[in-house]
This record gives structure tokens, sequence and C-alpha cells, in this order.
């Protein structure tokens, strides 16, 4: 799985696909506070990052992956 | 918006917007003669980008808005996705004419109303319109936005504008159901070749995490590539419905020009530097790593300029050891070969901006006020020149001394050549080519003639002849009413010159030079001249002339009925010409510039109408002449001979006296008669008079009066209050004794 969904935050690894937004968007609404660390994420699909997007989910860390940073950072910016 | 009054920089802005809409109506002409002038085009999309940009400096929304869009239309042409047709040219124009109409509201008013934003919109819409238009023809166009690249980040345009290379902007915004496909647009997007600035856009669309439909695809990429275009299409081949795709302009714009020669003066900056912490020679623990610094710097510099700086490490060293003549001497050099690389840059450039570089250096724009101001001190120079003869004169007969009197004199030489050049100066300063005024012609001739059906080739001679800026500028009016009369009346429709054996499209020539002191107009047409027994017929209907003398009048005399008050041939009043002011005001106006008109014209053939204006009316070479106890002043160019008049040479005819000289019947005139002085002129110990012959337009006067003073070169003042009403003095003028001396004006004397 390349999301590890847990209390306080969600671990992003490698190539997020777009089987896991059902249960990203889950996981927000239960909690819209929760975390979210990018740092081992190389790609995320577009409807996993609409969910991040819509849900304004705090970043704990952005994506190591250089190119994916540029991408995101100023989106999430202001998560 | 704020009513301000028009600051420095709005006043630059307004001032370099009327040379900028200037330069625009000409290249549009150029293009539409020649629409694949290259250069025409590019630098007619310079001189649009730079005023839209400049109107951005400004809160003019209406303005920048029909600039923005007309760039746009212009930026498609100059890519070669649309041809340049007359409609665009037509709209591009009328476009062109309202942002005139805003610049000219924004000097008077120091503001442009909000009520023109209606128009501005449909202006706009209008030149957006035929981009739309020509471009959803082909599939390719189709993608072709007509608003690309607006909504890029500043930092990004600057970017784009020092890369090196061209660069695409991309937008790519992906189907909302493209993730049921299987696509990850996303992935697409990053995957894109040679990426230089990207960004996610749309995800302020989302709307609220609850009612999120994850799967719909509301994220859309922007991207700027340095790939080549095929590589991108290529890329996107299977999204290319999704994919819009423009150039961005590419890095031999003017700002990156502007950027180079920045970054040279910078250079020239950092040696300078270098140099002075070299020079500083300072002993201190810190001296080892200041030379290794500025070593570097060299080292980078010479780079930069391509110098090899072998003698580099050896000067280092010598430096290090106390010795910097070696160090000082190499940045000199890279001196001279950054200097040598700017002019490198001038000339290497299209002549266009090499000339524009260059008169943006050199010239100065100063406030008319400034130079009149300046022109009227000479004048009272000239004045205060012209009172030494009156001193020497007074050493001599009133304090008896010669010697003081020939120093006087001297003195008076070396001033005299001293105020002669400064004259002439400031007349060099004053004048400009008539071009400023010619420019206007072409896109007048193509309205006027599209208006009437007719075709006409507009061809401009020597424009880049000079007058005096009030001569050039007085002449615009005479010169459009003349012009019209030319395309309404001269010149013939297409079929009735196939019918003549002309060719259909009609020339009209507007040609300037100078003749000695004078600058000559000419405006020629090959139309169908002026038939004199159709202006005798229209003068007597007019009531302007009895029909027995119209009869009298030769041809070439008949014709010049047409300058008479109140003559008019045409039917109808039209919107271009034919109110019967035409000819007689372009008269008075070309005669109150002290200038002549000529009309001649063939039946058939066409008609040639020659303006003869003085260059400067700045100075004024006058004959002092006395009448009546009182001295008057008379232009010289009027002037053909002063003699003396002997009663037995009088005849008279009727009531008018003449005498015949050089085989010519010469009017005799009594000056204080003319002045209404009731004295008669003075008569010497031989009986005889003193005569003036004068040039009077075409007819040669003899006028008496009662003796002839010395030349004198002035500047006229006009007259003011009440005696401006007084049409027999063109001015006044000082002399050098302080008395005020009339200058007459012959022409209005009679």
């Amino acid at each position: 799985m390349p999301i590890r969904l847990m209390k306080t935050r969600a671990a992003f690894e490698g190539v997020v696909t777009v089987e896991e937004a059902d249960a990203l968007l889950a996981w927000v609404n239960e909690n819209p506070r929760r975390r979210i660390d990018l740092s081992r994420c190389t790609h995320v699909h577009p409807a996993s990052l609409q969910v991040l997007l819509a849900a304004r989910a705090p970043i704990a860390a952005l994506p190591a992956d250089p190119d994916l940073a540029a991408w995101l950072a100023p989106l999430l910016s202001s998560n | 918006m704020i009513h301000s009054p028009i600051n420095p920089l709005m006043a630059q802005f307004l001032a370099e917007g009327e040379e900028i809409l200037a330069g625009i109506g000409a290249q549009v002409m150029v293009l539409e003669n020649r629409p694949a002038d290259a250069a025409a085009m590019n630098e007619l999309f310079r001189l649009v980008h730079t005023f839209k940009g400049n109107s951005g400096l400004f809160d003019l929304p209406d303005m920048t808005r029909v600039l923005h869009a007309a760039e746009d239309l212009l930026d498609a042409v100059r890519h070669g996705r649309l041809a340049l047709q007359r409609d665009h040219v037509d709209r591009l124009l009328a476009a062109m004419d309202f942002v005139g109409g805003l610049c000219a509201e924004l000097a008077s008013e120091g503001a442009v109303s909000p009520r023109h934003a209606g128009e501005a919109g449909e202006r706009a819409q209008e030149l957006r319109a035929l981009l739309a238009g020509e471009e959803s023809g082909s599939a390719e166009a189709a993608a072709l936005p007509g608003q690309v690249a607006i909504d890029l980040p500043e930092d990004v345009l600057v970017l784009a504008a020092q890369h090196a290379g061209p660069l695409h902007f991309l937008r790519y915004r992906p189907d909302p159901d493209c993730f049921f496909r299987g696509d990850d647009p996303f992935h697409t997007a990053r995957l894109t070749p040679g990426l230089v600035w990207r960004r996610i856009v749309g995800s302020e669309t989302l709307g609220d995490i609850a009612t999120l439909d994850p799967y719909a695809c509301v994220l859309g990429f922007e991207m700027v590539s340095e790939a080549p275009l095929a590589e991108l299409e290529e890329h996107f081949r299977y999204a290319r419905d999704q994919l819009v795709m423009a150039p961005i302009a590419p890095p031999t714009s003017p700002q990156v020009e502007t950027d180079a020669g920045a970054d040279r003066a910078v250079l020239g900056q950092v040696l300078e530097a270098q140099r002075r912490v070299v020079e500083a020679g300072e002993a201190g623990p810190w001296r080892a790593g200041a030379l290794e610094a500025v070593v570097a710097v060299l080292g980078n510099v010479a780079h930069l300029l391509d110098d090899p700086a072998e003698d580099l490490a050896g000067a280092a060293t010598a430096a290090q050891a106390g010795d910097t003549a070696a160090l000082l001497a190499l940045i000199a050099r890279l001196g001279k070969r950054l200097g040598r690389r700017r002019e490198d840059r001038v000339q290497e450039t299209g002549e266009g901006t090499a000339v524009a570089a260059s008169a943006q250096n050199r010239s100065l724009r100063v406030d008319q006020a400034k130079i009149d101001r300046l022109m009227g001190l000479i004048g009272e120079m000239v004045v205060a020149r012209n009172a030494l003869p009156f001193l020497a004169a007074r050493a001599e007969t009133v304090y008896g001394n010669r010697e003081m009197a020939r120093e006087i004199k001297a003195q008076h030489a070396v001033i005299n050549r001293v105020t002669e050049d400064m004259q002439d100066a400031i007349m060099q300063i004053r004048m400009m080519p008539v071009a400023s005024v010619f420019q206007r012609f072409p896109r007048l001739v193509r309205d006027v003639a599209r208006k009437l059906g007719k075709s006409v080739e507009l061809v401009l001679e020597g424009e880049d002849t000079e007058a005096d800026k009030a001569i050039v500028e007085a002449l615009a009016d005479p010169l459009v009413h003349i012009v019209r009369n030319s395309l309404d009346h001269g010149l013939e429709a297409p079929d009735e010159r196939r019918t003549a054996g002309k060719p259909e499209t009609a020339r009209l020539t507007i040609r300037a030079h100078q003749e000695g002191d004078r600058i000559v107009v000419a405006i020629v047409d090959d139309g169908r001249g002026i038939d004199p027994d159709r202006i005798r017929a229209k003068a007597v209907e007019n009531g302007l002339i009895e029909a027995g003398a119209a009869q009298a009048l030769g041809d070439a005399d008949a014709i010049q009925l047409i300058f008479a008050p109140g003559f008019s041939t045409a039917e109808a009043v039209s919107d271009l010409s034919g109110r019967g002011v035409g000819m007689d005001a372009v008269r008075s106006a070309i005669h109150a510039l002290h200038g002549e008109v000529e009309l001649s014209s063939t039946k058939g053939v066409g008609t040639r109408l020659r303006l003869t204006l003085p260059l400067s009316m700045a100075v004024t070479r006058v004959l002092v002449l006395e009448a009546a106890g009182q001295l008057f002043a008379m232009p010289v160019d009027m002037v053909i001979e002063t003699t003396r008049l002997s009663p037995e040479a009088l005849h008279g005819i009727k009531t008018e006296r003449t005498i015949l000289r050089r085989d010519r019947v010469l009017p005799i005139r009594d000056l204080n008669a003319l002045l209404g002085i009731p004295r008669p002129a003075r008569i010497d110990a031989n009986g005889e008079q003193s005569l003036l012959v004068a040039r009077l337009g075409d007819t040669v006067v003899g006028l008496v009066v009662d003796g002839f003073r010395e030349t004198l070169d002035v500047i006229q003042k006009p007259l003011t209050g009440v005696l401006a009403g007084i049409p027999a003095y063109s001015g006044t003028t000082l002399m050098g004794d302080g008395a005020v001396l009339m200058v007459l004006n012959p022409r209005m004397l009679l």
C-alpha cells in the first residue's frame, strides 16, 4: 500500500495511484486536521491529489523528489 | 478614477504614445502594401507591445485591453498563423484611432472616462474575432488560443525573456472523465520534455471536500517548455485536443537587447570596482585575499568577453608580490574590449534598432517653451548687437573719439559672428523633417480612396527635407486640404481612367525639397486636371467674376480662380471636400507663413500644386525704410529693387499711376497713402522720389517711400492685443537704438 494511513498522519510512499483516492478521501473526512507526509512519495495520481487539495490537509513534509516538489510546493504550501 | 494633473511620467507616456501611434500607422501601411515584410511586422509588433506595456503603468484598463487584443492579433500574424488582410488593417487602424482618442482625452482631461469601456470591449472583441475566425479554419490552429500566456506570472515571463532559444507555453486541460480511461494526466504533464516551468491550476474549483468527486478531473497543468515543437506534439499526441500550445515571444525581443546592454553596463561597473581594489594598494592581512578575489572576478569577466587572458596568472603573481601594473593593464584591456563589444552590438543589430538606440542616447526631449525662450533671448541679443554700430557712431560724433569707434566696430564684428552662429544653431534645433507631416498621408489617402472607390498609389519623396517646426506643423492642414481635393476632384475612378487610356491606379506624388532658403512642397497628381471652362462657368455662377472678364482670362489664369474665396465646383457637399472653403483656406494659410502657392494643370493629364515656404520664420532680413518721419521694415525677400522715381517717368492710366520699368508696366502706390498718413512722400532736390519695387505673389508693385535705411536681421514678435487685428503689419521688432520697428506685411497692405 503506497499510503500508510495512521492516526495523526498519512505517509505517502512511492507512486500513489488512482486506487488510493477513495480510502484517502474517507480518511481525510474522518479528521481533516490529520497531516500528510509526502517525503517518500515519487508520484501522486491527480485523483488523490484532488483529495489533498480539496481537504486542505496540512502537509508535514514535501516530497524529496525535486520534480514532484516543484509541481506541488506552490499548491500545498497554502494547505 | 482619480483626476490627477498630468505627471512627468504620464507626459512622457503621452509623448511616446503619439510617436508610437504614428509609427504603428506607418508600419501598417507598409504591411498593407508588402504583407511579407518581416522587418515591418516585427517593428509593428514591437510598437504595439511597447505601447501596451507602457499603458500598463497607468490605470488605463480600456487602452490596455484594446492594445492587448491588437498585440495578440499581430502576434498571430507574425508567426504566420494569420494572413494580414484589408479587413484586419481596417480594424487595427480603427482600434489605434480609438487608442489615440483615449490618449487625447488623457492629455486634455488628465484621465480617461470609464464610459469608453463599452467601446474598448467592442474594439478588442473585433480584433479577437479576427483571430478566432481565421484560426478555427484549420484543425491545428484551433488549438491555438487567442489569449495564451496572459496569466503567466511576471517572473516567468522575465525568465522566458532571458531564456536562450524558443519556448512554448502549454496549457493541458484533461477531460473531466479521463481517469476512467486509465489516464494519469499529471504523469503525462510531468514527463513533458524540456520543462522549464510548471504549475497545477484549477484547485480553486475543487469545491468542498464534503462534495468532492475525486474521479472527476478538474486540475489542469500549465507548463513552459524549451523542447522543440515537434517533440511536444509527439508527447501529447493522445491528448492533443486537451492541449493548447503557443510560442512565447522569442528572446530576440527588444527587452532582451536592453538586458544585454544592461549586463554590459554591469560588467563595466564590475571592472571599475576591481580596478579600485587593485589601486587601493593598502597592505593588510586581507590584501592577498582581496587580490585573489579580483583575479577570480577578472577570470570570469575575461571568459564572458571571450578574452583568453593568458597573462592573468602572471599578473596575479606579480600583484601578490606588490607589482600591480600588469593587473591594471589587464583590467584596462578588458574594459576596452567591453566597450568594443558594446559598439559591435549596436552595429550588429538591425538598422532600426541601432537607429532607435542611438536616437535614444543622443537626443533630448525638450519642452518647446524652453526653445522659444532661448529664441527670445537670442532675439534680444540681436537687438543688443544691432545697438553697437549706433554706439560706434556716437563715440565718433558725440565724443569725438574715432579710435574708440573703431574698437567698438571690431567688437561688433565678433559679436555679430557669434550671434549669427547662435541664430543658426537655434534654427537647427527647431528644424524637423517634413516626414512628421507626410506620415499621415498614407493612411489618409488609403481611407479616402477606399471611400471613393478609387485606386491610388501615393508616392512620398524628400521626407527628410527639414524646415522649422512651426512651418512643418502649419503645413499639415493645407496639405490635407490639397490631398483631399486631389483625391475627390482630381483623380478619376478606375473605369474612367481605363476609358481615358490611363493605368487604373492613379498616382499622387507629394514631394519636398529645399531650394535656397525656401522649402518647396509639390503635390502632383495624374488625374483629370482642371478644366478652365468649367472653372470659368462655376466662378460666374458663384458670382465671383463677370462673365466677360471670365472669358477674357487665359486658361492658366482661369484655373487660379479656384483660390477665390467662396469658390466651389462640387455639386454636393461631401464630407471630404466641396464646402467651398478648401483652396481659399489653403492659400491664406500658406500666405500666413509667408509662402506662395502655384497651381498649374493640364486637362486630362494632371494637376500640380507647388507650395513654397521659408525654411524658418525665426529670423527675417528686413529693409528699413522711412515714411512720414517714421521707420518701417519690409522683408527683404519681397524686395526686388530700390530705385529713384522721377516725375517724368510717371504715366497715368485712368486713376492709376504707372511707370514702364524693364519692359513691364508697374503700378505705383504711395506708402503714406496706404498707411493712411495724409502727407505726400518726400521729394529730393532733384525732384525725385524713392521707389521700392516689391513682389507680392505674382504681382509687382512700386511703393513710393521717403527713403531707405539699412537692412537688419530681426526676430519678429507677433502683434498682440488690439494691434493683432491690424493685418498691415506682420510683427514688430526693436531697433538697435531701442526704437520699435513695425514690419510691414505688404500683401495685406494693398
